[in-house]
């Protein structure tokens, strides 16, 4: 497919984390590769930002992971500069009262955890946990593959034949579990609400569902069967998110990408309805026979001027795509380490849920549905300065993933807004650590609107579009855009808005780059 | 069309004539609009129609504006035809399809200046061409209901085009004359038919349009005529009708509903680019069902059609002939199973009744 009077195979728009690893693994796999970003800076959502003088955190993502151990074989990072601070983060629910519950993928010591709360709920754990692992592994080599298209789902049902059993079906129970909510799921295996609060938190987290809608339990399998191929589970780089994407920058470029920043694009080429690169903002034309994007499917498709070679229905579909995001981040610089009641400072480096239960989680949704946020907002956070010095000489950060925080207000406007939000995180947070509300010394508050705008991606959806099964696989991000590939010859997409999602994990970049590869040889 | 019914039904810019002349205040419903179903009586509305001409009311159409610099490659995305071959006045008879290459609609597309066009249809699709316009630099508008639309058919048509001062060159084939016939602004085009005539203009006008139109018929004994001897001529005409003859493919109810451009006669440029070509590209075209027309002594009933007791396909309409005395159809029959001259049994009011295939329509 090269041609010489190209300088490059392939062009990836956007130089965020799927950007790259997409741009790289094909540049091992010998391609001239050019990306191009709009920004002075590579990253999108994965940059390490200045909050105030001597603080910095992470803008956006503040976990990396779960990384499949071949790509990250693969991509070398290590080589290229990647420390990482901690891995295997452990996942803590935490309770207002210091009664707090670590779930650490060990079987016996969670059950230990849960002993505490519930002789029932710790003999139930396992039973729980198995029921999980059963589903993650029929669903894992959907939720990793490249899905399949309509007429595999004809065939072979929603799953396209990917979601299967040793015996070649998916097992009645694990579809009657996928099926549920996680809700309905928790209530018939636990009873200590703090638990359930948590496991639910972390299956809706980023989706616009509340717990209790029927298929909320899929997206929990999900995180499982992603979690999967790894080795070392959420990972904080040292030097924040923004680490991670400067040492893939270098692998791309030691792979032999060319990063060209400040380079935005204003509208693909098509030459007799294939696309044949892109024009710069600037003007430049830049060609090649593939391109692929790493932006939002919406942008890409019907912003760059490929809308007018796509076929009406899939226009529509695309259309309804549903991108609106419902997570806000607020990143806070801190003059000390807080104390949290009933937890060693040595587990602070840990991921801490803040949901006292499934209640607690419909309520903030209830408010989300009304276009408001909850006076109790549920969410997760990480101190990443208890293991990462680099981030804070002697003080803290502190980053949160607020969740069920709508794009759009029902009334009023964000600008007043935010003072709001923050004063409930606050809220929430002195439940915890009471001190900590005294303890902030600058704090930043990105909503939806703002993370639109920073990761450039249309609705400022955390998962780059709603996780729902209507969302999901081959409707993912619409009927016939599920592969990776667009209705447009030589025209791909590799970012969050395909399957499976976001969340840092490379799996849509990888499938990209092996659909690029396997569609220049059937051309 | 369908049976007129107790929910609200909107009246077109004629209902004022349309209900001064319908006698037998027998209404139906087409797509929303409430037109005459007959005026006098069928028999005599048939036969205005067969001997003399003929006056109705078509506003009950879908018009759809599409303006902007993009207008001309829209509508050549959308439907099969290239438009931006078409010079000002000009129009084309042509159909859309689906992304799967199955055909959606059907209808004419005139073009006004450069960067206007209209499309006119019967079938009611306004927000698939209204969604589909994303990315392209027009303007879509529904303007259904804001034209009067009047027919005129019949074998004294030319004549009465002349007696009433429209004789510029829209009455001739494919053209769509703008005619300064003051006070009104009239678009002339020829009908599916190839017969007659539509006249268009803007719902104003509509009254004044059809009146001078009435007067100048007076000496040719011009009738008004309703949907019902319409749908007569049509079937008798062998002209397929989207909604009754063949399903658009976002009503079709299973695969066997679905039809190809090629079904209906029409053969696109596959190397052109259009909505659904790729698909339509993969499509076999050999053995697929054919429309035939068929007649019969006595009047055939929608259903199945059987030969030697296997059925061989389906009776989409029939009509009954006043003026020839016959019973008239349209119908898919299986493609071994067309073979003109031959008898098939159809369904009868009671029983069965033995129907001729005359010939394939599109062959």
């Amino acid at each position: 497919m090269r041609s010489a009077s190209q300088a490059s195979d392939v062009i990836v728009i956007g130089a965020g984390v799927n950007g790259l690893i997409c741009a790289t693994l094909l540049a091992q796999a010998r391609r001239r590769v050019t990306v191009v970003e709009a920004e002075a800076h590579a990253g999108g959502a994965c940059k390490t930002i200045e909050l105030v003088a001597g603080h910095r955190v992470s803008g956006l993502a503040h976990l990396i992971g779960p990384l499949d151990a071949q790509l990250m074989k693969s991509l070398r990072l290590h080589r290229f500069g990647l420390t990482l601070s901690a891995k295997n983060i452990s996942t803590i629910a935490m309770s207002p009262d210091g009664r707090h519950i670590t779930l650490d993928g060990d079987l016996r010591h969670t059950a230990q955890a849960l002993a505490v709360h519930s002789q029932a709920d710790a003999k139930a754990w396992s039973h729980y946990d198995g029921r999980l692992r059963k589903a993650a592994q029929q669903i894992e080599r959907w939720v990793q593959g490249v899905p399949g298209g309509a007429a595999e789902q004809a065939k072979a049902g929603l799953f396209g034949g990917r979601a299967t059993s040793k015996n070649g079906a998916l097992d009645a129970e694990v579809a009657s579990f996928i099926d549920a909510s996680i809700a309905e799921v928790l209530d018939a295996e636990f009873e200590t609400p703090l638990l359930k609060g948590a496991l639910a938190f972390d299956a809706v987290l980023g989706s616009a569902l509340p717990p209790r809608a029927r298929g909320t339990a899929l997206l929990a399998a999900m995180r499982r069967a992603i979690n999967a191929d790894t080795t070392e589970g959420y990972v904080h780089p040292q030097g924040g998110a923004g680490a991670f994407t400067s040492a893939l920058l270098k692998a791309a470029e030691g792979a032999g990408v060319r990063v060209k920043l400040n380079a935005r694009v204003r509208h693909l080429l098509f030459d007799n309805g294939r696309v044949a690169g892109v024009e710069l903002q600037t003007g430049e034309a830049m060609h090649a026979a593939t391109v692929v994007s790493s932006l939002d499917p919406k942008t890409t498709l019907l912003q760059f001027g490929a809308s007018r070679h796509l076929p009406l229905a899939m226009k529509r579909r695309l259309n309804g795509f549903r991108v609106e995001g419902c997570t806000a981040k607020v990143n806070l610089a801190l003059a000390g380490l807080p104390s949290f009641k009933g937890i060693d400072k040595r587990l602070l480096k840990e991921r801490l849920i803040l949901c006292t239960g499934i209640d607690q989680l419909e309520r903030s949704f209830a408010a989300y549905e009304q276009g408001s946020f909850s006076p109790d907002p549920v969410m997760e956070i990480t101190i990443p300065s208890t293991h990462d010095t680099t981030l804070s000489a002697g003080q803290h950060v502190l980053s949160a993933h607020v969740f069920y925080v709508p794009k759009n207000l029902a009334s009023g406007s964000w600008d007043k807004a935010k003072a709001n939000l923050m004063s409930c995180v606050g809220g929430v947070l002195r439940q915890y650590a009471p001190e900590l509300p005294d303890m902030i010394l600058a704090a930043d508050v990105f909503v939806p609107r703002d993370i639109e705008a920073m990761a450039g991606t249309v609705g400022g959806h955390w998962h780059g579009g709603d996780l729902s099964l209507d969302q999901l696989g081959l409707m993912r991000p619409a009927v016939g855009l599920s592969r990776y590939e667009t209705p447009v010859p030589g025209l791909f997409l590799c970012g969050a808005g395909t399957h499976p999602a976001g969340g840092i994990t490379g799996i849509n970049a990888r499938n990209a780059a092996s659909v690029v590869l396997a569609a220049e040889v059937r051309a | 069309m369908s049976d007129f019914s107790s929910r609200a039904s909107l009246a077109t810019p004629l209902h004022a004539r349309t209900a001064e002349l319908c006698a037998t205040n027998h209404w139906t419903e087409e797509e929303g609009f409430t037109v005459p179903a007959v005026y006098s009586s069928l028999r005599e509305e048939q036969e205005a129609l067969v001997t003399r001409v003929g006056m109705s009311d078509l506003s009950a159409r879908q018009c759809w504006l599409v303006e902007g610099p993009d207008a001309g490659i829209y509508l050549s995305w959308l439907s099969i035809t290239d438009v931006t071959r078409l010079e000002a006045g000009q129009t084309a008879r042509t159909l859309w399809c689906d992304d799967a290459g199955f055909v959606r609609g059907e209808g004419v597309i005139v073009r006004f200046a450069a960067a206007s066009f209209e499309v006119r249809t019967a079938v009611r699709d306004f927000a698939w061409i209204a969604d589909g316009a994303r990315g392209f630099d027009v303007k879509v508008t529904n303007g259904t209901g804001t034209r009067a639309a009047i027919g005129v058919r019949g074998p004294l048509t030319a004549a009465l085009a002349a007696a009433s001062g429209l004789t510029g060159d829209g009455t001739g084939g494919g053209q769509s004359a703008r005619a300064a016939w003051r006070p009104a602004q009239v678009a002339l085009m020829r009908d599916a038919s190839g017969d007659g005539l539509e006249l268009w203009t803007g719902a104003d006008d509509g009254i004044v349009v059809w009146d001078r139109l009435w007067k100048a018929g007076a000496g040719l004994g011009v009738a008004a005529v309703g949907a019902e001897a319409l749908e007569a001529l049509r079937v008798e005409s062998a002209i397929a009708r989207a909604g009754v003859d063949w399903l658009p493919a976002q009503l079709a109810r299973g695969s066997s509903d679905l039809r190809l451009p090629g079904d209906l006669g029409v053969g696109p440029d596959l190397t052109r680019r259009f909505n659904g070509v790729t698909a339509l590209t993969g499509h076999q075209q050999a053995g697929r069902p054919v429309l035939v027309h068929l007649s019969a002594d006595e009047p055939i009933g929608v259903g199945a059609v059987t030969v030697r007791n296997a059925t061989v396909g389906t009776i989409t309409s029939s009509c009954w002939s006043e003026g020839r005395g016959a019973a008239f159809a349209l119908g898919w029959l299986e493609a071994d199973a067309v073979k003109p001259g031959i008898k098939v049994t159809a369904l009868a009011k009671s029983g069965t009744v033995q129907a001729e295939i005359v010939r394939a329509v599109f062959s």
